[in-house]
This record gives structure tokens, sequence and C-alpha cells, in this order.
């Protein structure tokens, strides 16, 4: 039931080992401080899993690599790259973290290494050949700049929303993105 | 011209379509493909007005034979905007460029007529035949119905599709009149619809309307709405509230306000999830318009007579109360089941009730806020 909680940066034991004791109706229903507590560390770890997925963008290798780094504030590594290997199961998957790369192979997940990313990426490419589909894919950055823009409906701008949806202590958002939060002005500056 | 305009021009035309939800329970079993349509609710971005910015949302062309008065697009438009179209081949590597690189979710493909429906479909379903085929893309694709369209290829292109859609844009036939006068509401929409629902698509079809295009109130637009989960098999409604576009027959026309759409959302939200019938509302409508406040305090002022005894009450009764969800209800439920009895207000606190509107309706063990009225 609170699988992601264990999870969360301030996970206590204790306070598991006392809801465990508590009947089952309780704990569901969040009727007690415990209960609470426990809801509200899986319900963390799940937004910052549901943030990292939607928000990380992931960089290409020719040879058949998708890759990205992030800065979870729970561990979830594992959970966000066992994502991106049911998602791409033909390529490689590796996701960099404070913590290590972890890396996905064809739809299995391998564990992590204690190297950093860019390092683990430039190991594996030499011994990978070329994969027809990615190499075809050239992207640039102002493909999605401009259809971000094109988005937008000026009659419907509702700033409060934006920012309650925005993440801004997420910082896997695009430069682009970053610099439409921050033309946003907050009533403290004025 | 350069994909950079394609994208701009496209992605523009399409932006006042609305979608949600992009996951389907269709299954990916096999390991050579690129996506799945399995997960719900992630957004990759948000636009200003906070709108979720998750599947590639794009017309295919922006050239059109329909008159829409609201449209840009349409052969009424006095501006005439620069016409463009993707090729298959362009659009779906565009898709592809961006989804394998986590910034969509999905493609959401509609387009303007070109020539003819058929030859419009033709054109889309090369592209999704090309996005399933070469690319291998197992994930989510939202086919936009082109009214008009015949029955084979529709077929052809839910063997591709998650979900479908047509825009019904009005409530009933007299008010399409008033909007467009070369589609029949019937013909080209209501049997459209019909022919999606034998196809079983694994994310069911939806409609959009454009609310406050023809004067229509608020009670024909749901009444409309109903009538499409009972014989269609809506999945959903959408509700975008008409903004006159420069150009248009209806540039002068007066905007309707964004309250307008959040309480059409609210009321069908109650019909879909609360199982409240239709006809309770006509109480709290006057001509036949929902009124600014809230809905379902309304509602509740006027069918709540006493406090509801939350470690005794049913879904049915629980839900009714401003302040209760169907999550919140849910967990009462499941104390009641196990015979766990509420005693204090901390603990609907805790457990995700908002007591602040919930107070004046409920009983916790015998006791209930009182009011002035009590007084009088």
């Amino acid at each position: 039931m609170f699988n992601w909680a264990s999870r969360h940066k301030d996970f206590q034991k204790d306070v598991f080992v006392r809801g465990a004791r508590q009947h089952h109706a309780l704990l569901r229903s969040k009727a007690t401080p415990e209960a609470k507590k426990l809801h509200n560390w899986n319900r963390q770890v799940g937004m910052g899993y549901c943030k990292t997925i939607s928000f990380l963008r992931l960089k290409t290798s020719k040879k058949g690599i998708l890759y990205g780094e992030i800065n979870p504030e729970h561990r979830i590594e594992d959970l966000v790259t066992r994502h991106f290997m049911k998602r791409f199961p033909t390529y490689m998957i590796l996701i960099g973290s404070s913590r290590g790369t972890f890396l996905a192979v064809r739809n299995s997940y391998r564990g992590h290494v204690d190297q950093p990313l860019k390092q683990f990426l430039h190991q594996l490419e030499s011994y990978l050949s070329d994969d027809h589909i990615l190499a075809d894919l050239d992207f640039d950055e102002s493909w999605w700049e401009t259809y971000y823009d094109s988005q937008e409906i000026p009659e419907r701008e509702n700033k409060r929303l934006f920012l309650q949806f925005m993440p801004k202590k997420y910082h896997y958002m695009t430069d682009h993105e970053r610099k439409q939060l921050s033309k946003i002005r907050r009533l403290d500056s004025f | 011209m350069e994909i950079l305009d394609k994208i701009r021009i496209l992605g523009d035309a399409g932006k006042y379509d609305t979608c949600a939800s992009s996951s389907s329970n269709r299954k990916t079993t096999t390991n050579d493909r690129i996506g799945n349509a399995a997960s719900a609710g992630i957004c990759h971005s948000f636009t200003q007005n906070g709108r979720c910015v998750s599947l590639f949302k794009t017309l295919y062309s922006n050239s059109c034979i329909y008159d829409c008065k609201y449209c840009s697009n349409s052969t009424c438009a006095k501006k005439k905007s620069q016409k463009v179209s993707y090729t298959p081949e362009e659009l779906a590597k565009t898709f592809m460029s961006l989804y394998v690189r986590n910034y969509v979710e999905g493609l959401f493909l509609s387009s303007g007529i070109v020539k003819d429906p058929d030859k419009t479909t033709e054109d889309m379903l090369t592209t999704v035949q090309l996005l399933r085929d070469k690319y291998k893309f197992h994930g989510y694709i939202h086919f936009k119905v082109i009214p008009g369209v015949n029955k084979h290829l529709l077929k052809h292109a839910s063997e591709f599709a998650d979900r479908m859609s047509v825009n019904l844009e009005a409530p009933n036939k007299s008010r399409l009149s008033e909007i467009s006068s070369n589609k029949d509401y019937k013909i080209d929409i209501i049997r459209r619809q019909r022919w999606v629902k034998q196809f079983k698509l694994p994310a069911g079809q939806t409609t959009q309307y454009v609310v406050g295009g023809s004067d229509e109130t608020d009670i024909e637009i749901l009444k409309r709405t109903r009538w499409e989960y009972e014989n269609v098999s809506l999945r959903r409604a959408y509700f975008s509230v008409f903004l006159p576009v420069r150009g248009t027959p209806f540039q002068n026309k007066t905007p309707e306000p964004l309250l307008r759409e959040h309480r059409l959302y609210n009321i069908d939200f109650m019909m879909r999830q609360y199982k409240i019938k239709l006809k309770e509302f006509s109480s709290i409508m006057q001509d036949g318009m929902l009124p600014k406040d809230d809905p379902k305090l309304l509602l509740a002022k006027q069918t709540l007579t006493k406090p509801v005894d939350v470690n005794e009450s049913s879904f049915e009764q629980l839900i009714r109360v401003p302040g209760i969800g169907p999550t919140s209800a849910n967990r009462i439920l499941r104390l009641q089941k196990n015979k766990q009895k509420i005693t204090k207000y901390e603990t609907l606190h805790s457990m995700g009730i908002v007591l602040k509107r919930a107070k004046p309706f409920i009983k916790v063990n015998g006791r209930a806020q009182t009011h002035l009225g009590r007084f009088v």
C-alpha cells in the first residue's frame, strides 16, 4: 500500500512500524496521523516521479541510446529508468543522477553503476553500431519552442494556474520553458 | 517552406481543439516497437494559460472548403491565412523526433478539408500508417474525423487510432446552421459518430462544442451531451468557449466568459461521476443557463434539508455534500464497512474533506453545525 513512501527523502521507519500496527481501514482512509504521513510521503514521491517523467527531455545517441540527467529529491531513478525502458524497448536507456548512472538494455533493467553519465555513455558508444531510426531523426530545439509558442491562446491567459502547474523546482525544463516562467512577475516584484 | 513555419502555422491553427487524456487500453506486447500508450496524466509542459501540453496537436493542412463563421481557416474568412500542408513523411518524422526525446506523449491529428473529406482523410491515414509501420510507433494517436468522410476510410483509420472524435460544435441542427451552411448535422456528424461507436476504439470517442458560437443555452448543450453518452458511447465531451478571431464573420461577436465553460464541466462531471440526473439541475438554472455560483453548493442547499450523518450515509448521499468528492466519500465508506466510527472533525480533515464547505451539511457523532435560520 505504501510502496513509494520508503523512497521518500525523509522516510522514518518508526512511523511505518506504528502505522503497520493500526487497522487497515484507518490506514487506507487516512484517518490517523501516521496514515496521513505515510499517504503524504507516498503522494510526494509519486508526484516527484510523475514530474520527472513528464519534464525530463531525453537526448539521443545515433548508437541507439536514449539518455538524460535528473536530480530528484527522492530515490526514484530506477523507476524513471523502468518507465523509459517500457516505452522504448528497442533502445538502451541511461539515466544519470548524483547517485550514479542507471541502466536498462532492451526492455530489461540492469541496475546502476557509480560512474557519471557522460563517462559511462562514452564508454558504451565505442562498443555499439548505428541505429538507423535514431540516426534519421534529426532534431532542433527550435521545433519544440515554435510548437510550444503556437499553442498559446492569449485570451485565455491564466498565470496563476501556469505557476501552479509549472514545476520550478524541477530543472528538467528546456531553456525556452524556463524563460517563459521567468517572464511572469509575482506580487512581491511590484 | 521550412518545417519550422509549418509547425508554427499548423500548430497555431489547431490550438483551439481540446484534448486531455492520452491513456489507452491497447496492449503493446511486442518488444520491436517505439512507445506505448498506457500512461495517463503525463503533461510535458503547460502553456501560459495553464493548459497541459501533452500531445503534438496539429492540423495536417489549414485549407478548408467549409464556411464555419468562427474559424480563421474557413472559406468565409476575410483575412486569408497562408495555406500550408505537411507531407505524410514530414509530419511523421517531426512527430517522432519530438516523441523519442520525451517532448510529447502522442499525436493529435486534425485537418482542414483540402478538396474533399475523403482525400484529406487518405493523407492523414498515410501519415498514421507511416508511424505505425515504418517507425513502429505504438504510442497514442487521436485521429480527428472529418465530417462527411466515407465509412470505409473511417474503418481503416480506426485500426491505427486509439481515439477518434467528431466535433459537434453546436447542440442541434438549427444551431449548427447558424455557424455553418454546408455541414449537415445528422448526416455529416451524428452518422459518423454512430460509425465510430461500432469500431470499439481503445480510448473511445469524444466530441467538442464551441460554447456560445450560436447563442445556444446551457441546457441545450447538456441535453445533447447526455444523448451522446447514452447513444454513441461518448467517453467525454469538451467545451470550448467562443472567442472571436480577427478576419472572420464573427469577429465582432462578444466573447463568452470562461466561467461558462467551467460550469459546464462541473455539471458534466457530476452527471458522469456522481450519476446525478440532468433534470435535477433544472431547479438551479435560469432560462436554461447555469448560475455563476458553484452548482454543487446550490444543489446541496436545495436538496439536503437535514445534515448528512457521515457514519451512516451512503455514497449517493455523501457525494452530494460540497467538499466531499468521490475519493473522500470512498474513504468514509471504507471506515463504515469496517465499523470504525468517525467522532471528530479533525479525522475528516485528515481524510481530505474540505471542512469549510462540508461542515454546514454534515453530522459527526450526533453533532451538526448550527445556523442562524434555526433561531428565526
